[in-house]
C-alpha cells in the first residue's frame, strides 16, 4: 500500500517528525486495523489485521526514534551504515568513549561523578543530533557524515543505556 | 452465532440476540468469572452464594476431579492429588520449580503431577478450574459462551501464555483474547473514561508480581512498559511467616503438617490488615503470637524485590514518577498495609485500592470480551499491548541475538535471512530464546523449530526468510521460506515446556469436556464454524465494499462462497477446509484491498480534521 514508513503515516520524507502526530496517527491506524477490531472476523481477516498492525508498529519504531529514522532516511537513498560490518571509526571518538567508560568504571559508585558524566553524555548526544539533522536536511551530500552521526550516536546511546544501569543500581 | 446454530439446528437464534461472553480471571489462589449485562460488569456466584472459585483441583482415583471450595477441604488430607497455585507451574520444567509438595513424572517438558487421576500437566489443572468457571457462567446465563477474555499476567511469557491458551482450548473455550491481568484493572477502574494521563498499576497476586505502565489517549489504551517478577506474590509472604514460624518452633513433619502451617501462615497475615498481634497455633509446629511490626520485617526484603521493577518500568517508558498520574493497586497481596506504605513512598502518591483487588481483573476482563464479541455496539476503546520479554535466537557459542526487544508494541513480525552451510543442506534449525541476558543459558528456551524443504544448493546459495511474528496475546508463531526459489519451509515446532498440537489432540480426545464427542465429530464442528465465520465475513465485505471489487472477482468469489456452503452442509472435514482455503484464496486480494481502505479513511478522517 504504501511505499515507506513515511507514507504509511501521511508524513512528509524526512528527518524532522512530530512524535505527537505520528503518536496520534498510529492510534487512529491502529483503530481501523488492530486484531481486536476482528475479534469475530474469518481467519482471514484476523490474519490480515496481524500484519498490518505489525507493520505501523514496525514503521512506529523507525520514525519515532531519531537513530533508526535517520538509518532509515539513509537507507532509503541506498546508504547503509553497515553497523554490522564496517567497525572503522573516527580515531579521535573511540578514544573518548574509552575514556568515558573507564570513568564510568571508576565512578559508577560516586553519584557526583555520575551526573557529571551523564551531562556530558547528553551534551555530546545533543550535539551530534543537531548536526545529523543539518546534514540529513543538506541531501546527498551530507550522507557521508549523516552516515558517520548515525554510527557514533549508535555508541552513544550503547553508553547511556550503561550510565542508566549503573543509575539503577546506585 | 455460529455456535449456535450448529448445537441448536432446528432453531434459528435471534439476529440480534445478545452474544454470550465472559471475562476470566485464572489467578494462583483464587479464579473468578464475571460478565457483562446490561452494560454493567457483575462477577458470577456458584450456588453458595461465593464468587471466588479456589484455583485448587484435586484427582480421585476413577478419573474423578473435584474443583474449588470441595478440592481445597481435601488440601491437608490428601495434599499429593490436591494441586494448588498451579498457575506457577504453567509453561515451566521441572528443573525451573524448586521444590513442590507433589509427586512429579520423570520427563522433559512441562513439569507433570503424578495424581491418583494419572500424570496431569499444568495445563490439564488449569483447564479443570476454567471447565468449573464456564459450567457456572452458562448455568447461570443459559447459554453457551461465544468467547471469553482470559487474564494473565502481564510479565508471563510466551510459554506461559501459551499454556493458558492450551487450557482454554481443552476447557472448551474460544479465547478472544489473552488479556494483561494489570490492563485489566485499569479497564475495570473506568480509566479508559478518564482524561489523557499515564496510569501505574502495581499487582501484587498469590504468585506473581506485575507492574504496568498505562498511557490513556483518546479511547486508546496503550501499555508503554511492563515488568515485574514472575514468581513473586502474597505466597512467598506465606513461605518466609511459615519458615520464621517453623524456627521459632518445630519444623513441619509432614505433608499434612506443612499444608496447615501455610494456611496458618496465610491467616495470619490476613489478619495483621486489621489487627496489630495475631495468635497461632499450628500443633507439632509452633503456638505463640506474631505482630504487624515482625510480619513487615518479614516481608519487607520481598516488597523490596518488587520496588526494582516498578523503577526499571519507569526507566523503560522514559517517565518519572511526578509524571504518573494515579498508582492502581491489584491482587489479594496489596491488602497489606506494608505494601500500600512502600508504594506510596515510592510513588509519592496515595494508591487507589477502592475496587475489590480480588474482583477487579475479572470485571476488567469482562468488559473486553463485552466489546470484542460486538455488545457494546461501536467500539470505543482500542488496547495495544507490548511484549514483556525480548525475543532472541541461540547463535554461535551459546550466545542470544535479539529479534524483538522488550516492550516493543505488538502484533509485531521480525524477519531475518539464514543461509546453509553445507552443500546440499535441506534443513535448518532455529532456537528461539526469551528473557534479557545475553546468554542462552540464562534465558528461557521457548522451542526449537525445524525448517526442512529448503532445496538443494551449494553452501552458502540458499537465502531462506525465516519471519517472527508475535500476536496480540504475546503468541509467537514461525515461517520460513526460501527466497530463490520461492519454495515455503515446512516448520515443526518443539516446544521447550509446552505442549505440542498432538499433545493437545490427545488430551481433547480424553477430556470429559468432550468425552460426548469423538475426535472427527470434534475436527468437523470446528471447520464449520470457520467456515460459516468465513463466509459470513466474506459475503458482508462484499455488500460493504462490493466498490472494491476488480471485474469479474465478484463472481469467483460468490461462486466460491457457494461451494463452501455446500461442502459445509456434508460431513466431509477434508473437503470443507479445502473450500475454506479456495475461498480464502480467490478473496484474499479483495480483503487486502479492504483493510487498506481502511487504513486510507482512518487517514482521511484525519486530514479533513486537520483542514477544518
Amino acid at each position: 500500500m504504501a511505499d515507506n514508513h513515511f507514507e504509511l503515516f501521511g508524513l512528509p520524507v524526512g528527518y524532522q517528525v512530530d512524535e505527537r502526530e505520528l503518536a496520534r496517527r498510529h492510534r487512529e491506524l491502529m483503530s481501523a486495523c488492530h486484531p481486536d477490531r476482528f475479534a469475530q472476523g474469518s481467519a482471514q481477516e484476523r490474519r490480515l489485521a496481524v500484519q498490518k498492525s505489525a507493520a505501523l508498529n514496525e514503521a512506529l519504531k523507525v520514525l519515532r526514534d531519531p537513530i533508526a529514522r535517520a538509518r532509515y532516511l539513509l537507507e532509503l537513498a541506498g546508504v547503509s551504515t553497515e553497523e554490522e560490518t564496517d567497525t572503522v571509526m573516527d580515531p579521535a571518538f573511540l578514544v573518548q568513549q574509552m575514556e568515558w567508560r573507564e570513568a564510568l568504571e571508576a565512578g559508577h559508585e560516586d553519584p557526583a561523578q555520575m551526573a557529571s558524566l551523564t551531562q556530558e553524555w547528553a551534551a555530546l548526544m545533543a550535539a551530534k543530533e543537531q548536526e545529523l539533522a543539518g546534514q540529513l536536511a543538506a541531501g546527498a551530500a551530507g550522507h557521508a557524515q549523516a552516515r558517520r552521526l548515525v554510527r557514533e550516536l549508535q555508541f552513544l546511546r550503547r553508553f547511556g543505556d550503561e550510565l542508566d544501569e549503573a543509575r539503577l543500581e546506585i | 452465532m455460529a455456535l449456535l446454530q450448529i448445537s441448536e439446528p432446528g432453531q434459528s437464534p435471534m439476529p440480534h440476540a445478545r452474544r454470550l461472553a465472559a471475562g476470566i480471571d485464572l489467578g494462583t489462589t483464587n479464579s473468578l468469572i464475571a460478565t457483562v449485562d446490561g452494560g454493567i460488569a457483575q462477577v458470577l456466584a456458584d450456588e453458595a452464594g461465593r464468587v471466588l472459585l479456589p484455583s485448587v483441583v484435586r484427582f480421585l482415583s476413577g478419573g474423578e476431579v473435584a474443583v474449588g471450595n470441595v478440592a481445597q477441604a481435601a488440601e491437608v488430607a490428601d495434599p499429593l492429588n490436591t494441586i494448588a497455585s498451579v498457575k506457577r507451574l504453567m509453561g515451566r520444567g521441572r528443573d525451573e520449580v524448586g521444590a513442590l509438595p507433589y509427586a512429579l513424572a520423570d520427563g522433559e517438558g512441562m513439569v507433570r503431577l503424578k495424581t491418583a487421576g494419572g500424570d496431569k500437566t499444568p495445563v490439564e489443572v488449569s483447564a479443570h478450574i476454567l471447565m468449573a468457571l464456564k459450567a457456572r457462567a452458562e448455568k447461570t446465563l443459559g447459554g453457551t459462551l461465544t468467547g471469553v477474555v482470559i487474564t494473565v499476567p502481564a510479565y508471563f511469557d510466551e510459554a506461559q501464555r501459551q499454556a493458558t491458551k492450551d487450557a482454554a482450548r481443552l476447557a472448551g473455550l474460544n479465547v478472544l483474547r489473552l488479556l494483561s491481568e494489570p490492563t485489566a484493572a485499569a479497564i475495570a477502574y473506568g480509566l479508559d473514561r478518564q482524561p489523557e494521563g499515564l496510569y501505574c498499576v502495581y499487582d501484587l497476586g498469590g504468585g506473581t508480581f506485575d507492574v504496568s505502565l498505562l498511557r490513556l489517549s483518546q479511547g486508546v489504551f496503550e501499555v508503554l512498559a511492563t515488568g515485574g517478577d514472575a514468581r513473586l506474590g502474597g505466597d512467598d509472604f506465606d513461605a518466609v511467616v511459615a519458615a520464621e514460624l517453623e524456627a521459632r518452633g518445630q519444623p513441619a513433619a509432614s505433608a499434612e503438617s506443612a499444608r496447615a502451617l501455610l494456611r496458618a501462615a496465610r491467616a495470619s497475615r490476613e489478619q495483621l490488615t486489621t489487627q496489630d498481634t495475631v495468635s497461632i497455633d499450628v500443633p507439632g509446629v509452633f503456638a505463640g503470637t506474631l505482630s504487624r511490626g515482625e510480619l513487615n520485617a518479614l516481608i519487607d526484603p520481598l516488597i523490596e524485590r518488587t520496588l526494582g521493577p516498578c523503577r526499571r518500568v519507569l526507566k523503560d517508558a522514559g517517565v518519572r514518577v511526578a509524571d504518573i498520574a494515579e498508582v492502581v493497586l491489584v491482587g489479594g497481596a496489596t491488602r497489606t498495609p506494608r505494601v500500600r506504605e512502600r508504594v506510596e513512598s515510592l510513588f509519592r502518591k496515595a494508591p487507589l485500592y477502592d475496587i475489590d483487588p480480588d474482583q477487579v481483573v475479572a470485571v476488567g476482563a469482562a468488559r473486553q470480551a463485552d466489546l470484542l464479541v460486538g455488545n457494546a455496539g461501536a467500539a470505543d476503546m482500542l488496547l495495544l499491548d507490548v511484549i514483556p520479554l525480548s525475543l532472541g535466537i541461540e547463535i554461535m557459542g551459546g550466545l542470544v541475538e535479539r529479534i524483538i526487544p522488550r516492550n516493543a508494541p505488538i502484533p509485531t513480525t521480525r524477519a531475518q535471512e539464514f543461509t546453509t552451510y553445507k552443500d546440499g543442506q535441506t534443513a535448518l534449525a532455529v532456537h528461539v530464546v526469551q528473557g534479557e541476558r545475553d546468554l542462552v543459558a540464562d534465558c528461557r528456551s521457548l522451542a526449537r523449530f525445524t525448517l526442512r524443504g529448503i532445496p538443494p544448493m551449494a553452501a552458502g546459495a540458499a537465502r531462506i526468510r525465516v519471519t517472527y511474528q508475535v500476536d496480540a496475546d504475546g503468541l509467537l508463531s514461525v515461517s520460513a521460506r526460501e527466497l530463490l526459489s520461492g519454495a515455503e519451509s515446512e516448520i515443526t515446532v518443539k516446544p521447550s515446556y509446552g505442549l505440542t498440537d498432538g499433545d493437545i489432540e490427545r488430551m481433547l480426545s480424553e477430556s470429559m469436556a468432550h468425552a460426548a464427542h469423538d475426535a472427527a465429530e470434534r475436527e468437523w464442528r470446528e471447520q464449520v464454524v470457520e467456515a460459516d465465520r468465513m463466509i459470513d465475513a466474506v459475503e458482508a465485505a462484499v455488500a460493504a465494499d462490493g466498490r472494491l471489487l476488480a471485474e469479474g472477482e465478484g463472481e469467483v468469489i460468490a461462486a466460491q462462497a457457494q461451494a463452501l456452503r455446500a461442502a459445509r452442509d456434508k460431513r466431509d472435514v477434508a473437503a470443507i477446509r479445502r473450500a475454506i482455503e479456495a475461498l480464502d484464496r480467490v478473496s484474499a486480494a479483495f480483503a487486502a484491498r479492504r483493510m487498506d481502505e481502511g487504513l486510507r479513511r482512518a487517514m482521511t478522517g484525519h486530514s479533513i480534521q486537520e483542514f477544518r
